[in-house]
């Protein structure tokens, strides 16, 4: 099981902080120097509201993950601690999308960047933990008002979270 | 890096009074980053998507409308373009104008709006003397008059102090949280985030709110009722703790007056539960559930925000839910009391500062002789001693006054937008366009400017010193983070060459004289030096003494002693008022406005931040129950045109089962899919604040979504370009 990002539900008041401080990170600081309108807005945490809950959903980063097994042009790998999206690669097809359990990734269309030489292209975007970002940790965590998330580390909560989950007789 | 600096100042949005630590680059003249500070006692290091974001207007990306840049006149007259001209002139022609309107229609012809926004306390304090002792008239008020006035109004009957009672942290350590007519969530993340700590820690949360808003999906016992039955609803719980006997009778006795005949007055059998069951569509055990429970504890915390409010029935209303305090023993102790938790970073501010047409600053009356002739003595001058005209009051002035000499010739408006925010805009407009003088000082170029026969540019929020009151009470400074541009003032300064232009030389080197003048003068706030501010996170008010001892007041009526002449908390009894417009089969839907939790006020500030403007953007949308939605053939993103007895907008549809059947929400921050086109301006008799949250109207499919697309596109387009910006952008990547 990898590192992946959880929300406490009775905590998210779904002000999706954690949408603008996860694009914030991906572009970086400069941002804010850029011509808006020149970059695209693609966050890889969504929050949902439903009739009932409130809450930012992010990549759960499975260990068999049903997106890898979906995509056909194999731009979904796994990773050292997380599955990887090859971005680049992708096609946007949106089979790993409609895969997820979760509803954890998002088809955008971007208009800069790598658009293949076409005016906009389709890419999947989910969560990546921040590991290519200046602050190489997730960033909506310390973003988020009422630390509604949090990293659930499964080798740390190993022993604890065993005893926890009750067993099927 | 030698030229990054960082700086701890106070958010320029909502109440919540959060501490920034600003990092700047000294050589850019930039600000690089925005983090909580952990200084901060509301926020504790935390901050929501606009204090972390919401700085990027200071480089003026010009995205709705664009920074104003050096003083503008038409000098051909109404309706000819705004032309650039110096200070001295735009100074001096300012100057003529208000004389030759005062000497022919006297003082009471000029209404004054100042701004609880970015200038913060000592542009306040400056503003109302520059109204009051250069223009002679207490024709003053600003955005207060349009949000809590009511709880001004209300609560200083009730308890004797308009303002919150409790304090942002005490909320968490509430036992039971009765929220009515308040979405902390979208309006007030950090302190939403007291809130769900509370529910963490075991705190029990009744939710009153037509819409299942964040805090209804929280809540232990949400209440549904229908939109404008609040009193009905406040006098069925009331009925319950008196029939059921949950009174506190020791806490009554002692602390309060007026509770027999009001008591006699709710036990009528009207007010069971079961009786306005079919009026507030709400299931009686709930109520009496809800009325067990506020009176179960010693710390019950009231929440009210504009769901309470912004009705034609706003401030008995606020009584109402002060009556259930009193009742109940919640006041004068930690964690209890009430709180209506202010909107705009400085309102809490600006009615400190006597940006009142009824009250000097530090709530001394107008009317008191022995206040007015110490606020005379020290400002050298006579001052009127005649109530002024609340600023909802002014299309009424101009619209509706037939004697020239009772009417508004001149709006100086500071920091305000009333074309956008303002209800029923088609009468603003045409009340804009009727005053013979309209002066406006902002940091945006927007909507009011286009009325405006002079603008003069101001410095923003970062661009200046100030001291900013949160919305419990805490005075906090704010620092200059970098230097502005072009040829912007700080709003006291530019009020100053005014009024030395006008005959009456005014002079400050700094905020903090102008601060001291204030002090001297109320004793509320006498005791909070600047260096008090420095030294203890900031003062919350009434702080009498400059004793280092005396750090301020964290709740109000300590032991249950009001501020009341006579000590005593009291209690009225109100029958309920019904609304002013009501669904009918021309307009079978109700409207009521909201916020956005992105965006601030009129939106020139979020608007032109990069990261908020992508997570929500024009043309905004109107909120509507699925069955709507269906009957009328109407899906989730389409445009629709929404059309009420005063105008029509467009916007998109946004379904939720969230809402209602028969309801209808749209946030106000939009400028094309703008609300106050259809909202009426019927105003509560005793605040003059608006029913922005009640008026009918319907809702209507556009055939050809294509069209309406561009047409959205071109409307964006036209808004910037009379905004004055040059270049391309606006709404959509194509």
């Amino acid at each position: 099981m990898f590192n992946h990002i959880k929300t406490d539900p009775e905590l998210c008041i779904g002000c999706k902080t954690c949408m603008a401080a996860c694009v914030a990170s991906h572009t970086g600081k400069a941002l804010f120097a850029m011509k808006p309108n020149s970059f695209d807005f693609t966050p890889r945490v969504h929050v949902v509201y439903t009739s009932k809950i409130t809450k930012a959903v992010q990549c759960q980063q499975c260990p068999k993950p049903r997106c890898l097994d979906a995509c056909p042009f194999n731009c979904i790998s796994l990773g050292e601690d997380s599955v990887v999206i090859d971005e680049d690669a992708c096609r946007g097809c949106g089979k790993c999308s409609k895969a997820c359990p979760f509803d954890a990734i998002t088809m955008t269309r971007i208009y800069h960047g790598n658009t293949k030489g076409r005016p906009f292209r389709i890419v999947a975007y989910k969560c990546d933990l921040c590991e290519n970002t200046e602050m190489g940790k997730p960033a909506c965590i310390p973003a988020c008002p009422t630390e509604a998330l949090s990293l659930f580390v499964p080798k740390a909560a190993g022993s604890a979270g065993a005893k926890k989950t009750p067993m099927k007789i | 890096m030698n030229n990054h600096k960082n700086i701890d100042t106070v958010c320029p949005y909502c109440g919540s009074g959060c501490v920034i630590t600003c990092t700047v680059d000294t050589e850019t003249n930039r600000i690089i980053e925005a983090k909580g500070s952990p200084e901060g006692v509301n926020n504790e290091g935390r901050l929501c998507l606009k204090g972390l974001y919401g700085w990027d207007y200071l480089n003026d990306p010009q995205i709705l409308t664009k920074r104003i840049r050096h003083p503008m006149i038409r000098k051909g007259g109404k309706r000819s373009p705004l032309v650039e001209v110096s200070w001295q002139e735009a100074i001096e022609y300012t100057a003529a104008r208000l004389k030759a309107i005062i000497k022919e229609y006297g003082p009471d012809a000029v209404m004054g709006a100042g701004s609880a926004r970015g200038p913060g306390n000592e542009t306040a304090y400056i503003t109302q003397k520059f109204m009051r002792a250069v223009i002679g008239t207490n024709n003053v008020d600003h955005c207060a008059r349009i949000c809590h006035g009511a709880s001004v109004a209300g609560l200083s009957q009730s308890v004797g102090e308009g303002a919150m009672s409790v304090s942002i942290p005490e909320i968490e350590d509430a036992e039971v949280i009765f929220n009515i007519g308040y979405n902390a969530p979208v309006s007030h993340p950090i302190v939403a985030r007291r809130i769900v700590k509370a529910k963490k820690k075991g705190c029990k949360i009744i939710c009153v709110d037509p819409r299942l808003t964040e805090m209804g999906r929280l809540a232990d016992i949400y209440l549904p009722l229908k939109g404008g039955t609040n009193m009905l609803l406040l006098n069925a719980m009331a009925h319950v703790m008196v029939t059921e006997n949950l009174v506190d009778r020791d806490f009554i006795e002692k602390h309060t007056t007026g509770f027999d005949a009001y008591a006699e007055e709710i036990a009528q059998d009207k007010y069971a539960p079961e009786a306005v069951a079919a009026a507030t569509r709400l299931d009686p055990d709930a109520i009496r559930k809800a009325a067990r429970l506020f009176a179960s504890s010693k710390h019950t915390v009231t929440l009210w925000g504009m769901g309470i409010t912004q009705f034609s029935q706003g401030v008995e209303c606020v009584i109402a839910c002060s009556n259930l305090s009193l009742m109940t023993g919640n006041y004068g102790h930690y964690a209890t009391g009430v709180g209506p938790v202010r909107g705009q970073n400085n309102v809490q501010g600006t009615c400190d500062m006597g940006l009142l047409p009824n009250q000097y600053p530090g709530y001394q009356p107008v009317t008191d002789e022995a206040v007015r002739q110490k606020f005379e003595k020290a400002w050298g001058c006579v001052l009127p001693d005649k109530v002024g005209l609340p600023l909802t009051r002014v299309p009424a002035k101009v619209l509706r006054e037939k004697d020239p000499k009772k009417q508004i010739h001149a709006y100086y408006i500071i920091g305000e937008d009333p074309a956008q925010s303002d209800p029923d805009l088609p009468e603003i407009r045409r009340t804009l366009n009727a005053i013979d003088f309209v002066a406006v000082q902002d940091i945006f170029f927007n909507k009011t400017c286009e009325h405006a026969d002079v603008v003069f540019p101001a410095t923003a929020w970062g661009e200046h010193d100030a001291v900013y009151s949160s919305c419990d009470r805490r005075f906090q400074r704010v620092r200059k983070l970098i230097e502005p541009q072009g040829d912007c003032k700080p709003d006291w300064e530019i009020l100053c060459l005014l009024a030395s232009a006008m005959g009456y030389p005014m002079h400050y080197h700094n905020t903090e004289e102008i601060w001291d003048e204030m002090r001297s003068l109320c004793p509320k706030f006498t005791g909070a030096t600047y260096e008090k501010l420095d030294a203890n996170h900031g003062i919350q008010w009434p702080c009498f003494s400059e004793d280092p001892n005396d750090k301020g007041t964290q709740y109000l009526h300590k032991g249950a002693h009001f501020a009341t002449a006579d000590g005593k908390g009291r209690f009225y009894y109100f029958p309920w008022t019904p609304v002013k417009e009501v669904e009918s089969p021309d307009y079978p839907l109700s409207l009521s406005t909201v916020r956005e939790v992105g965006h601030y006020s009129v939106r020139t500030m979020t608007g032109n931040c990069r990261l908020l403007v992508d997570l929500a953007d024009e043309p905004g949308y109107i909120q509507m129950n699925p069955d709507d939605c269906q009957s009328l053939d109407i899906a989730d993103g389409d445009l629709v045109r929404v059309i009420s007895r005063r105008g029509q907008t467009i916007t998109r549809c946004q379904v939720s089962d969230r809402v209602s059947q028969g309801a209808t929400y749209m946030t106000y921050q939009w400028w094309i899919g703008a609300c106050n086109e259809l909202t009426i301006s019927a105003l509560d008799p005793k605040s003059s604040t608006p029913e922005y949250k009640y008026c009918a109207c319907r809702v209507e499919k556009i055939d050809d979504q294509k069209q309406a697309e561009t047409d959205v596109k071109a409307q964006y387009a036209a808004i910037r370009s009379r905004m004055g910006i040059q270049s391309e952008g606006g709404l959509g990547h194509v």
